[in-house]
């Protein structure tokens, strides 16, 4: 295909179209606001009863300012990613999100706006919103170029089995960890859901106390992902938090042979740790690159991002066709 | 680290795990700086006793190419570049005995010799 009219498509999805779509939504509702009175419902309890008022010109300022940043994100994450490489069926996911996303806001927005004066409940226009939104996503789905589907990883060329006696025993251990700028990173945003957390605690006079225990839970799934012990031996493969758990186990008599691969963490595998990725793969991934991959006869290929993979598979492959060679 | 024993060998177990990590050195797949994996790990995963594990660490230590320190296990050390000199030397001496015929038997009887020397 042209890649001029295949970099459109992807524009006109993840930024185009979502855009088109906000500049409208913004135009209507300033249009809107304009007409009624300086104080209005601006806000509806879970039951779809009003309880809050404000200045309608609230409606096109939240609009805005919920949609814009959406869009930057979303849309910059899928041109990031196509750029780098193929448009995997996450990137594409991200694209039509983007769309949805907005129509859904901009109708809600403005259909609060429309019902204001009457002060009806919305539960009919949010239903509505919805649906067209969904509807319209899934066609946006079909207007971006065909993604690619069930890969792990680009594949290097096969590795030379470890010739192994019977008898003989043999393990590869290494660790993989995620970098330090990344764990970095993590412990930040964790620092930061707990002030939130706190300063919400002391606000609503520790009515809600328990999600103090948010930022606990966040901080104990990010460290059980933090670095891994990666294992091959006569067992198959061990793939162990240093935590302890979660723990990956292919069994040997599971494994039919390993390959090493590249992978690109976000844009493959979602990000990084423990993850079921769209590709079909369960991942242990701790940064892009060079990673371990095993297929197996039942359940889900195992992909892991470790130094060294190359010996990993080549021991893998020597354990897969000993165990195959009937004892003498 | 790939890590290789064979429990019919005369050799002991703790020198064939010794020589499996100085293998890895020679080929440059360790750098200086490296953790070994712990000693308990090797254990479970070679089905050997914890102690033929430290006790092949030790003998690493005891040659200099790791640091045993308490809490930070066996780290590899900067020795570990002569290592690898080594071992880009070995396979050269090796491939000009085969093509002169002579085998490994009189070849390590030769290298002996130049140590006793």
């Amino acid at each position: 295909m042209n890649h001029a009219l295949y970099t459109a498509r992807i524009l006109v999805v993840a930024l185009i179209i979502p855009l088109l779509i906000t500049g409208a939504a913004l135009a209507w509702s300033f249009a809107l606001a304009a007409q009624l009175p300086a104080r209005i419902v601006v806000h509806w309890d879970l039951a779809g009863h009003p309880n809050g008022y404000g200045s309608p010109f609230e409606f096109p300022i939240g609009l805005a300012s919920s949609c814009l940043p959406l869009i930057a994100i979303l849309g910059g994450a899928v041109i990031l990613i196509s750029h780098r490489g193929p448009l995997t069926p996450l990137a594409k996911l991200l694209a039509v999100t983007s769309i949805w996303v907005t129509l859904i806001i901009s109708i809600t927005f403005l259909g609060s706006l429309l019902d204001a004066n009457a002060g009806k409940d919305i539960g009919l226009l949010l239903g509505l919103g919805f649906g067209s939104a969904t509807v319209v996503g899934t066609g946006a789905w079909f207007v971006l170029p065909r993604g690619i589907r069930g890969v792990g990883g680009s594949v290097r060329p096969p590795v030379t089995p470890v010739a192994l006696a019977q008898g003989e025993r043999a393990s590869w251990i290494r660790t993989a960890s995620l970098s330090a700028g990344l764990t970095w990173g993590i412990v930040l945003i964790c620092v930061a859901i707990a002030a939130v957390t706190i300063v919400s605690t002391i606000l609503t006079k520790g009515q809600y106390w328990w999600i103090a225990f948010i930022p606990l839970v966040v901080l104990l799934i990010a460290l059980s992902n933090f670095a891994w012990t990666v294992r091959v031996d006569a067992r198959g493969l061990t793939i162990r938090s240093v935590l302890g758990i979660p723990v990956v186990h292919v069994p040997l008599d599971q494994v039919t042979s390993a390959d090493v691969i590249d992978v690109q963490a976000i844009s493959q595998y979602g990000g990084w740790g423990i993850r079921l990725a769209f590709n079909g793969r369960l991942g242990v991934i701790v940064r892009s690159g060079e990673a371990l991959e095993v297929h197996r006869s039942k359940g889900l290929d195992v992909v892991v991002t470790v130094d060294d993979a190359s010996s990993a598979a080549a021991l893998l492959n020597g354990l897969v066709q000993r165990s195959a060679v009937p004892l003498a | 680290m790939l890590l290789r024993i064979d429990p019919a060998s005369s050799v002991p177990l703790f020198e064939q795990l010794a020589a499996s990590v100085r293998s890895e050195a020679s080929r440059g797949n360790l750098r200086a700086g490296d953790r070994l994996p712990a000693a308990r790990d090797v254990a479970g995963s070679l089905d050997i006793n914890i102690h033929t594990a430290l006790r092949a660490y030790q003998l690493l230590r005891d040659e200099g190419l790791v640091d045993l320190r308490r809490g930070r296990g066996a780290v590899v050390t900067d020795r570990v570049a002569h290592y690898s000199e080594l071992g880009e030397a070995i396979p050269r001496l090796v491939a000009s005995a085969k093509e002169i015929g002579v085998g490994v038997h009189t070849l390590t009887a030769m290298i002996r010799q130049e140590y006793g020397s």
